[in-house]
């Protein structure tokens, strides 16, 4: 008895429908929070907190590049664990979510980049130095990019489908691997690292907005993955009952 | 504020230039991150809309069809 | 010793391996590729030694690089067409030694001749004596790392290929493997420690050996259904 429940919550978690309707009535809630959290950190950031000492105001890019590269590294992460959770339980809509993942995952690694770049000038006189944290920012963008470019190889749905996520699993076990190879051939190359943050060593005053940006930047990222994913869910079940029952209740209510 | 006037927070002693070029090009992807996935829903939805429509019609036309079998 | 495992793993290699040998061409077009290009290096950039000597060490991974890559895709197409992949497939077992066979197979067509080349481009570049034999060691290990994640990305890109989509998804794969390879060099030029990246190398060629597999496994079944 215990059994048979614990199988139909598991197996609800996995059904589109499911995931559909729960997120039409909170997806309104988190964007509001996201929102809220994005403009605090960046008024608190970018107009109240304290210039840094040495770098002058263009620190204050730091309220978006940091948290773009921590939740582009963690976006790959989330993309390959629900590539292996399609791939072990055959959950549609798993699949789906990593489907949804790639090119927000690729987005966000763009913005580190770019913000990376124009922080650069400023502080260190060039637009591209290849330090180690920039470098593996640039190889994760190909590695996002690889697997948003497999698809097109597969004609069906499931093949691909499968194909993304072995990809992105080997991608997954070489990140660790591509990042401290970076950062051992940048220590090889110049023993003084320049370190963009040294979080703990930041004034309070500082680091909390960055905190407030981070938290913002993982609740954004879940906005945007949550509206990827329903559109995934549209474009693959619309075959369904429930499907035409929603599309013909919207057309109602106009 | 730590800036004394909105034009010093514009300017940010020189600075403002890169902190406002990197602002505004993350805040037009980030945009762009929540407003594509919304247009591709509204444009799904009104391909499945178009779709059932279609359905309706074929079913229709054969209803009709039906009706005027007699005459086989 | 002739057991299921070991059968599996030379059946594989010395079928591969005559295979080879029939369409010898095909074999040789990655070396002179690889000659070719180093050829070019001096006649773009500059023909002194000091030059030369010090863009050698990247400049020799990065052309074992981009050789391997374009070998590799030719891995299992062959196979794919003639109907041999399919023939593997029905197996329910791992394909694991079937793999290893066909790869170690490509890596002494391919990378092990490249390992054998490459003391005529160091000399090319004037490479310090001293650090040939550890740039031999780095290519022997790194090529074959190099083949078996280059194996992963053909089997992936199986049912349609041309070589771009191949790169983009095996290029930053084969980063570590660049960075440890030229720094073996460096470092022997240098004259500081080259046994310390290249035992890296070396663990990598082992998560390599045990992971690639398994992969390549995996997508080889998922290319049927293509």
């Amino acid at each position: 008895m215990n059994f048979n429940l614990q199988w139909t919550w598991f197996h609800r978690l996995g059904s589109p429908r499911w995931f559909y309707q729960k997120t039409q009535r909170w997806l309104p809630w988190l964007s509001v929070i996201t929102l809220s959290l994005l403009i605090t950190g960046l008024v608190w950031g970018l107009a109240f907190a304290p210039a840094d000492a040495k770098q002058g105001n263009s620190f204050r890019i730091i309220y978006l590049h940091v948290p773009a590269s921590v939740v582009a590294l963690a976006g790959y992460y989330i993309m390959a664990i629900a590539g292996a959770v399609g791939l072990i339980w055959r959950i549609k809509l798993s699949y789906m979510l990593m489907r949804s993942a790639a090119p927000i995952g690729a987005a966000l690694t763009f913005i580190a980049l770019v913000t990376g770049a124009i922080w650069g000038k400023p502080t260190w006189g060039a637009y591209w130095v290849w330090d180690a944290r920039i470098t593996s920012m640039l190889i994760l963008l190909f590695l996002y990019l690889g697997v948003m470019a497999l698809r097109h190889t597969y004609s069906s749905n499931e093949t691909a489908d499968k194909a993304s996520a072995i990809l992105g699993l080997v991608g997954m076990v070489n990140v660790p691997i591509i990042y401290k190879s970076v950062d051992w051939w940048q220590t090889l190359h110049q023993p003084a690292t320049i370190k963009f943050t040294g979080a703990p060593s930041m004034h309070p005053d500082m680091f909390m907005p960055l905190v407030v940006m981070i938290i913002g930047f993982y609740l954004f990222y879940a906005v945007s993955l949550i509206l990827f994913t329903r559109t995934e869910i549209l474009r693959r079940e619309y075959r369904a009952n429930w499907v035409k029952q929603l599309v013909a209740d919207g057309s109602a209510e106009k | 504020m730590y800036f004394d006037s909105i034009q010093q927070l514009v300017n940010m002693d020189g600075h403002g230039v890169y902190v406002w070029t990197a602002f505004s090009i993350s805040i037009v992807v980030m945009m762009a991150l929540v407003l594509r996935p919304l247009w591709q829903s509204k444009k799904e939805f009104n391909n499945i809309k178009l779709h059932i429509n279609l359905q309706q019609v074929n079913k229709a036309a054969l209803q009709q069809k039906d009706s005027d079998a007699p005459h086989s | 010793m002739h057991n299921y495992l070991s059968a599996g793993f030379l059946g594989h290699l010395s079928r591969d391996l005559l295979l080879g040998a029939r369409n010898k061409t095909d074999l040789l077009k990655p070396l002179i590729f690889f000659l070719l290009v180093s050829a070019l290096v001096p006649l773009a950039i500059a023909p002194e030694a000091q030059r030369l000597a010090q863009l050698a060490p990247g400049i020799i991974w990065i052309f074992a690089v981009l050789a391997t890559l374009l070998s590799v895709e030719r891995l299992f197409s062959d196979d794919l067409q003639d109907g041999s992949l399919e023939q593997m497939l029905i197996s329910p077992n791992l394909l694991i030694m079937p793999i290893l066979g066909k790869i170690t197979a490509h890596w002494m067509m391919i990378g092990l001749p490249l390992t054998l080349l490459s003391p005529v481009i160091g000399v090319w570049f004037s490479l310090p004596t001293v650090a040939m034999v550890p740039m031999m060691l780095s290519l022997a290990i790194g090529t074959a790392v190099l083949s078996l994640i280059g194996a992963v990305g053909a089997a992936l890109t199986l049912p349609r290929q041309g070589g771009v989509l191949l790169a983009m998804l095996v290029m930053p794969l084969y980063m570590p493997v660049l960075i440890f390879g030229s720094a073996t060099i460096q470092s022997a030029v240098d004259g500081l420690d080259w046994t310390s990246p290249l035992a890296t190398l070396a663990a990598l060629l082992a998560i390599a050996i045990a992971l690639c597999p398994l992969a390549i496994n995996a997508s080889l079944r998922l290319a049927k259904n293509g």
